[in-house]
């Protein structure tokens, strides 16, 4: 029997679509401009559809990204030339379709991702204005799922998107102004933006891992892309790679079966995910380069230190407790001197750890107070002192905010009761 | 085993508010579908929107698909099948039917009788 099936074994890579969804966007922005963005969505829209209509019946092509591109730029040409016979758009000065065909080149396309990427992190955008703004047009995410990555409510997400297209279009133009030397000094907030970005995915980790990996996924994404600009020392890029890296590789430990947070010392770490791991290595090395240390290399350097031991007893706290307090230096926040103190309490005992944690108050970040609690009980638990731990693990889970940490605190409440009978 | 038709017809709004992600998994759906068929897969055309339709001796022309048909052809698949029920059958897996759209199934004529 002839099987010549073409679609066998052809499904297509994780997100793709998403992907490509951000590269026509950056593209089809930077030839219509923010204004047009509708425009835009829809010739992102009519392409991914003619792929629906097409691909199942003749097959995937062989190279599902130039396909796409390819239909999205005769769109995009079919539209600039009903335009010089209508002229209903104000795009004049691009208007020629060999100019329009050039940015549909490979290098172009990673240009105008930059470009857009730069465009997201106007300094007049909040920060959290820059994260919705990059998950719409660079990463593919409809507004539906904005909203639910980042607990907002569709309308929200509608809102900011046309506050800071309007903000961009009346204050900036257009895309093509910030020439990528320019932009080397928003680099920075651009950092801070990816950051955030992976670490409102870990947040979501418990209720909803999906996301959180989305997230931290299309951070890894950015930040890659980020290393195609040329001549910068790209020492930090790395770095900040490294510790998302690194924090991927654990997501498949630190998950039970029915939802529960897994602590880092239960860990299953067999289930680490090698790739990431060795990514998180390699962009560790990587980030030596840089002349200076930042947050990010410090942390990744923390975060590589748990993943280097394939056991929680083999851990080196010495040397993350010095980490830690290099970081301080930088990042004097609470939960910085949260780790620090965890951290000490390991190298010179739970009562070292204690004093060090009664110097800590959450006044500026109520929501993560329940931690400095939940780092108190466990001391406790250490010096045997089940009753004391209990109560502190209590008014943690009080205070937590989401399900799975006061579920995991309770847990720890029974481990406490179970110790004291033990002990008795 | 004989051949069939599988003329499918669209919902054409069916995927106006889905997203890049939400593409990508309907198109997931459908390569699983066609794996699934394995060696009853044969081939499939995509038909393009615009049309034409004549009609009569007079043979007049209009624009748009053929006016009888309520529905709009979006495409074809043929597939191998040793009856018309089996080739329903199979043809029940096929993505389309989640979102409003619709299927006939045709056995194509053999001339080697």
């Amino acid at each position: 029997m002839d099987s010549k099936n073409p679609h066998t074994a052809n499904k297509l890579v994780d997100h793709l679509f998403r992907a490509e969804s951000g590269k026509m966007t950056a593209i089809l922005t930077r030839i219509f401009g923010f204004q047009h963005s509708k425009l835009v969505e829809d010739i992102v829209q009519d392409t991914f559809l003619s792929a629906l209509k097409t691909w199942p019946l003749k097959g995937q092509p062989d190279n599902p990204s130039a396909w796409l591109m390819q239909v999205a730029k005769n769109k995009a040409i079919n539209t600039i030339k009903k335009n010089n016979r209508l002229g209903s758009l104000d795009v004049d000065s691009i208007s020629q379709v060999d100019q329009i065909a050039r940015l549909f080149l490979d290098h172009e396309i990673k240009d105008s991702q930059l470009r857009m990427l730069f465009a997201c992190c106007y300094p007049d955008l909040s920060q959290k204005n820059q994260i919705i703004l990059m998950l719409k047009t660079l990463c593919g995410f409809s507004n539906a799922e904005i909203s639910s990555a980042l607990l907002m409510t569709p309308e929200a997400v509608k809102k900011a998107l046309y506050r800071s297209k309007s903000e961009i279009h009346s204050k900036y133009n257009d895309i093509t102004v910030p020439a990528i030397d320019i932009a080397k000094e928003r680099l920075d907030t651009i950092y801070t933006v990816i950051y955030l970005m992976f670490s409102e995915g870990y947040k979501r980790s418990y209720d909803d891992h999906l996301i959180s990996e989305d997230l931290s996924l299309e951070a890894v994404r950015l930040g890659t892309l980020l290393l195609d600009i040329p001549n910068v020392n790209h020492g930090k890029t790395h770095a900040l790679l490294s510790l998302i890296y690194f924090n991927i590789a654990r997501f498949p430990a630190r998950i039970g079966k029915n939802g529960e947070i897994i602590d880092l010392k239960v860990q299953d770490r067999r289930l680490w995910d090698k790739n990431c791991l060795n990514a998180g290595f390699h962009h560790l090395i990587q980030s030596r380069q840089s002349d200076s240390l930042s947050k990010f290399h410090l942390e990744s350097f923390i975060a590589s230190l748990h993943c280097s031991v394939d056991s929680y007893e083999k851990t080196d706290w010495g040397s993350i407790l010095s980490t830690y307090q290099k970081l301080m230096k930088i990042d004097d926040s609470e939960l910085i001197r949260l780790n620090a103190a965890i951290a000490l309490g390991k190298v010179e005992g739970p009562k070292a750890g204690l004093a060090a944690l009664d110097k800590i108050d959450f006044q500026s970040a109520k929501d993560k107070q329940y931690l400095l609690y939940a780092a108190k009980a466990e001391l406790y638990m250490h010096m045997n002192l089940f009753d004391k731990a209990k109560s502190y693990y209590q008014v943690a889970a009080d205070l937590a905010g989401s399900n799975a940490d006061k579920k995991y605190l309770k847990s720890k409440i029974e481990e406490c009761n179970r110790n004291n009978i033990s002990l008795n | 085993m004989k051949r069939y038709m599988l003329i499918l017809f669209d919902n054409e709004n069916a995927f106006t508010d889905y997203s890049a992600e939400d593409m990508q998994k309907e198109f997931d759906l459908h390569m699983k579908w066609i794996e699934e068929l394995g060696e009853h897969y044969d081939s499939g055309e995509p038909l393009e929107f615009q049309a034409k339709s004549i009609k009569g001796k007079d043979k007049v022309v209009t624009d748009g698909p053929y006016i009888e048909s309520k529905e709009l052809v979006g495409g074809f698949y043929l597939i191998k099948a040793n009856s018309l029920e089996e080739a329903t059958e199979l043809a029940k897996g096929c993505p389309v039917l989640h979102h409003g759209g619709g299927l006939e199934v045709r056995e194509i004529m053999d001339m080697n009788m």
